[in-house]
């Protein structure tokens, strides 16, 4: 436990300097943006930069940042002067109700839908449908989020106008976002699923219970799931990570209020402090998100546990 | 530039080719506008530079003067005005009142302007001159007059453009200074009723509002009564919402405009840009560029259809002069722009000395390279330069970039050529963009290709200082015909923005139509 605590523990120090680094490695003057004006005299973009601390040494600027962060300070949005920590406090529910529900719909959909696949095609039966199966989830698998989305979009809201196109206002509003950010992961882990069905199905305890003509339900819910459950949620911590890059981009796509789009907002303003505020509270959650698969992963599969020790 | 009309919101432009004809107006209702940014945290009009704020802002606040097509100065605030190479003064309206019923008057607009003049970053310096600046009130006459220090013919475009500064603020909010950060104190047309970070902005009209351009009234039958500002900055998205109602208005740009001028249930204003897009090459000493043979060459293999097509997908036109037809000013220079031939671009260079070997231009054994730097944002516009540069024999080092990297490389010269156009929410002044292209070069001025030419110098000063318009206009013309006859600045092609409406139009012949600032004073909402 201790040693998973230090881990973690450098692993938000890293997390910290990076997102300071990178977000200066935006080539552009934030205070060329604030002023938005491509006629600002030197003075005013000098007094801009004095106001915005941008003319310190970087290490000063870093001393100022982690000063500030150890005090839970997370800056001002150099763009509209708003506390950062109000903007993420007010972002941050939409994006985690978007990664929420779609984290659901992944696990609900891919586990039942890698394991039928499985069961259809155990033992080079129906090699039709596993052909069109594997085919099907590697061309939505690759596909983009955000390609995914315009696609959603043009199809359920302006041409059928099924769906709303933007917005966040009720549960129809969520559908076509969660549909975006899944659709690829669902297939991802439905062939993993698959697969990983098809080796557990193949293993001396299952041939002892179908021996031992136990229904076909028992079989799948009570020896299988367990299994697959395991490598499932193992891999739905790794797919986590991209969900919350896809949900950045579909955000945006679906004007959706969250975390996403502040952070694209900020990133093409040179917003800084916006910017390290959102990675680093994207970046905690997946670290936090993986640290906690993984003592779920130790409790119910203590294998697990041996394996990293 | 380009990343002003994306990032920043809709409110360039400046004429309307096309004007909505047979609509039969209904009343105002609510309109959904389009923004692409988030407010800025103070509504002190005075500090307020982001175009997304300003769009809802300057609609609670008048100004003396208003935009009209072409760049035309409307009265506003002021009915008349007289005007010296160093002044302005204003003869004002008396029945102005600010939102909490005080009155106008000549002293309130000087104290506006006093504080104005007091800020330590003043936003419309460029627009008022070198200065100083001095104000006056006579409210026995009721006139108000601006004083310059240094002549500026260009004065009177300063005070109505959209600029920060030229928004009059009421005494209650001169007197609370603090207060302007959260509430507003104008005169305007419109009051705001709530604001939420990233999502809309909302103002309603004010009932006894009765002094607008161009006629415009608070009971004028189809301006909205109430305003949405939504913040939508996915381009298709907010084509999406026009289409199936969710916006009324939007200024879009890139792929989506061919979908959109196809729907039938959409209108839309189609508003060329003041100026045009330009193959602008930065003369320092040392440079390749530097040698006007070699501009003359550069710009001559360059078909501004070729252009047209690349970055705009052909909407837009082949630009006659670095302006837009119809501008204060403006003058026909085509006679002065190269015709395209890549054959007559070879003559130029060989009878400069360069030779055709292996497929490059060299002189004295040392190949012609140009470092040429743009950005995506121009679509394939500038892969189709680069193309024709190097049929020509150029070595071209060509920086496609993002607009982030291409803004400061311009803004640190760090280029030979590079193609922009001027950025401004309204058509500017006859002299505007003159300091970009005369002058100090960075750190000290705007000159950001370091063209330094004496004839720049003073036929600018000559414009300036010029005591009636036709002279200062005489003068502009000799400056823009410097700029192309050195090929210091190539104008390819005048960029059309189009604003699309659904159930609204812009009306013509009042306010310029623009989706932002006072330009919604055009909206109206048409009967379906």
């Amino acid at each position: 436990m201790l040693r998973r605590l230090l881990s973690l523990a450098i692993v938000l120090v890293v997390l910290v300097i990076l997102s300071f680094a990178l977000v200066r490695l935006i080539p552009g003057d934030p205070a060329q943006n604030v002023l938005a004006a491509q006629n600002s005299t030197p003075e005013q973009l000098a007094i801009t930069r004095h106001e915005l601390g941008l003319d310190q040494p970087l290490p000063q600027q870093f001393a100022t940042y982690v000063t500030r962060l150890s005090h839970g300070d997370l800056g001002k949005s150099f763009a509209t002067g708003q506390p950062v920590s109000q903007l993420v406090a007010d972002r941050l529910p939409p994006s985690a109700e978007l990664a929420g529900v779609a984290v659901l719909v992944v696990m609900l959909v891919a586990v039942p839908l890698g394991m039928l696949a499985a069961a259809y095609t155990r033992e080079g039966r129906h090699r039709g449908v596993e052909l069109a199966f594997t085919s099907t989830a590697s061309v939505i698998g690759g596909l983009p989020e955000f390609l995914a989305a315009t696609l959603l979009a043009f199809i359920f809201a302006v041409w059928l106008r099924l769906l709303p196109v933007a917005g966040q206002e009720g549960l129809q509003s969520l559908v076509l976002p969660v549909a975006a950010i899944s659709l690829r992961p669902v297939f991802v882990l439905a062939r993993i699923v698959r697969l990983e069905t098809l080796n557990v199905l193949a293993l001396d305890y299952i041939r002892t219970a179908r021996g031992k003509r136990l229904p076909t339900r028992t079989i799948y819910l009570r020896h299988v799931l367990p299994n697959v459950v395991t490598a499932a949620l193992t891999i739905g911590g790794i797919l986590f990570a991209g969900l919350i890059a896809g949900a950045v981009l579909v955000e945006n796509v679906f004007a959706r209020l969250g975390l996403g789009t502040a952070l694209v907002s900020a990133a093409v303003t040179h917003d800084y402090e916006v910017v390290q505020a959102i990675v680093l509270v994207l970046g905690f959650t997946v670290v936090i998100v993986n640290a906690a698969v993984d003592i779920v992963l130790g409790i119910i599969d203590p294998r697990s546990l041996a394996r990293s020790a | 530039m380009a990343f002003m009309f994306s990032i920043l919101g809709a409110a360039c432009g400046g004429q309307t080719s096309t004007g909505p004809s047979g609509f039969t107006y209904t009343a105002g209702g609510t309109a959904v506008v389009r923004t692409m940014g988030d407010f800025v945290n103070t509504f002190d009009p005075f500090k307020v530079p982001a175009i997304s704020t300003r769009a809802f802002l300057d609609l609670t606040y008048d100004t003396l003067t208003a935009q009209g097509p072409n760049g035309k100065v409307l009265p506003y605030l002021a009915t008349s005005w007289t005007v010296t190479p160093t002044s302005i003064t204003f003869k004002l309206r008396n029945d102005a009142t600010c939102a909490d019923g005080t009155p106008v008057t000549p002293t309130v607009v000087k104290n506006s302007f006093q504080r104005a003049i007091d800020m330590p970053i003043q936003y419309a310096r460029n627009n008022w001159g070198p200065g100083p600046y001095s104000v006056a009130a006579d409210d026995a006459a009721g006139t108000f007059t601006f004083t310059v220090g240094t002549p500026y013919s260009d004065l009177i475009y300063g005070f109505g453009l959209g600029f920060n500064e030229t928004d009059i603020i009421c005494p209650a909010g001169l007197k609370n200074p603090a207060a302007l950060a959260t509430q507003t104190f104008g005169s305007g047309p419109y009051q705001i009723v709530s604001a939420t970070h990233g999502d809309q902005v909302v103002i309603k009209l004010r009932k006894d509002w009765k002094w607008g351009p161009g006629g415009v009234i608070a009971s004028t039958l189809g301006l909205p009564d109430t305003l949405i500002f939504k913040q939508v900055a996915n381009e298709t998205t907010a084509a999406n919402l026009l289409l199936t109602g969710g916006l009324n208005v939007a200024w879009i740009t890139g792929t989506d405009v061919d979908r959109l001028l196809a729907d039938k249930t959409l209108h839309h204003a189609d508003v060329p840009s003041p100026a045009a897009y330009v193959l602008a090459f930065n003369p320092t000493p040392g440079k390749a560029t530097a040698d006007p043979v070699v501009r003359e060459a550069l710009v001559t293999a360059v078909d501004p259809a070729g252009w047209l097509q690349g970055a705009d997908n052909g909407h837009g036109s082949i630009a006659k002069s670095y302006w837009q037809p119809g501008t204060v000013c403006y003058q026909d220079q085509s006679s002065l722009l190269p015709k395209y031939s890549l054959t007559k671009a070879q003559q130029v260079l060989e009878a400069d000395g360069y030779t055709l070997s292996g497929g490059k231009m060299v002189k004295n054994g040392q190949p012609l390279v140009v470092h040429f730097v743009d950005t995506t944002q121009h679509g394939a516009g500038p892969d189709y330069i680069v193309s024709q540069w190097q049929k020509l024999g150029v070595t071209v080092n060509a920086t496609i970039t993002d607009y982030a990297t291409y803004s400061a490389t311009a803004q640190v010269s760090g280029y030979d050529a590079i193609t922009g156009v001027p950025s401004y929410n309204a058509v500017p002044p006859p002299g505007g963009a003159a300091n970009r292209l005369s002058g100090p070069a960075p750190p000290k001025g705007i000159n950001y290709g370091n063209i330094q030419d004496p004839l720049l110098d003073q036929e600018k000063a000559a414009a300036w200082a010029s005591a009636n318009p036709t002279d200062a206009c005489m003068h502009w013309n000799n400056f823009w015909g410097e700029i192309l006859k050195q090929h210091y600045v190539f104008p390819m092609t005048y960029d059309m923005q189009y604003y699309f409406t659904k159930d609204f139009v812009f009306a013509t012949g009042g306010v310029a139509p623009l989706a932002a600032e006072d330009g919604l004073l055009a909206l109206r909402r048409i009967k379906s």
